[in-house]
């Protein structure tokens, strides 16, 4: 697959957030930028269509609803 | 591999693999792509979907079709194959040989597991996994192709691997599949899942690295 290469200037807290994430869940920088892209895609097409998203808490059945900005 | 110009998917040749033909036992050579395009849609509508259609329309119910591995016959390959040229969360496969499409697979990259090892943690999700229906031993009484449904389960682990995911692996299973799922893979049967009144099934990064080193 074609790959292409950018540079991403972040702050320090927005680096230490990546770092933490990628650390957290076993994967490299650029791979965690990648799923968090694929979800924010996702994400956006969902509300775009209509849908709306939601987050439950599993013990009290309590649901929030995830708004995008 | 996107077409800058035109907008449109080329799919993309990953490798050779090898299918058993099962009136010889013979090995033979197929391709493997990533990426569906209007070959595999026209293969799907005009060679699969006819075969599947009749075999679940000669059944009450759905549940019924899958004596003869029909319960797939609904499933909207070429609208949800297109749907994954566009959409980075999914990824789509193809098996081709003797000219034709032998198997097909849909993932998804933006889901979550749910065996208690690896709770939460990102993983490949196979939405949809089906080998031509000439290839079933129980819709045709003699089946031409074996190995499709393992090469592209192997598929899925390595993408699992390519995008850092460790090889982890979830599907819902068609109730005519689950015993293919139990035989054929070492993956934990999660059970029931009443959202979609399927069995669930996930692979942990231990049940992947084996499947792909027995397989």
């Amino acid at each position: 697959m074609d790959r292409k290469q950018m540079t991403l200037v972040l702050s320090d807290k927005e680096m230490l957030v990546l770092d933490q994430l990628a650390e957290s869940r076993g994967m490299t920088k650029t791979a965690l930028v990648r799923q968090a892209l694929r979800l924010y895609q996702s994400v956006t097409e969902r509300l775009d269509s209509g849908d709306k998203v939601f987050v439950e808490r599993p013990s009290t059945k309590e649901k929030t609803e995830l708004m995008v900005l | 591999m996107r077409d800058s110009v035109a907008g449109s998917w080329t799919k993309e040749f990953v490798a050779t693999v090898l299918l058993s033909e099962r009136s010889t036992g013979n090995v033979v050579e197929a391709q493997l792509f990533r990426g569906l395009d209007q070959k595999n849609f026209d293969d799907y509508e005009r060679l699969w979907r006819p075969t599947l259609v009749q075999a679940k329309a000669s059944f009450s119910t759905w549940l019924e079709s899958g004596k003869v591995n029909a319960q797939d016959a609904h499933w909207a390959w070429t609208e949800k194959g297109r749907k994954a040229n566009a959409d980075m969360s999914l990824e789509s496969f193809a098996i081709e040989c003797d000219g034709k499409t032998q198997g097909m697979m849909l993932l998804n990259l933006s889901e979550f597991a749910r065996h208690k090892d690896q709770r939460g943690l990102d993983m490949v999700y196979v939405e949809m996994l089906a080998s031509a229906p000439w290839n079933r031993s129980q819709l045709t009484p003699t089946p031409i192709y074996g190995g499709v449904g393992q090469i592209l389960l192997g598929t899925a682990i390595s993408l699992s691997i390519e995008s850092e995911l460790k090889g982890r692996l979830g599907l819902h299973s068609l109730p005519q599949s689950v015993s293919w799922y139990e035989q054929k893979t070492n993956f934990t049967n999660l059970g029931m899942d009443p959202e979609k009144d399927m069995i669930y099934f996930e692979a942990t990064e231990e049940q992947a690295k084996e499947f792909l080193e027995n397989g």
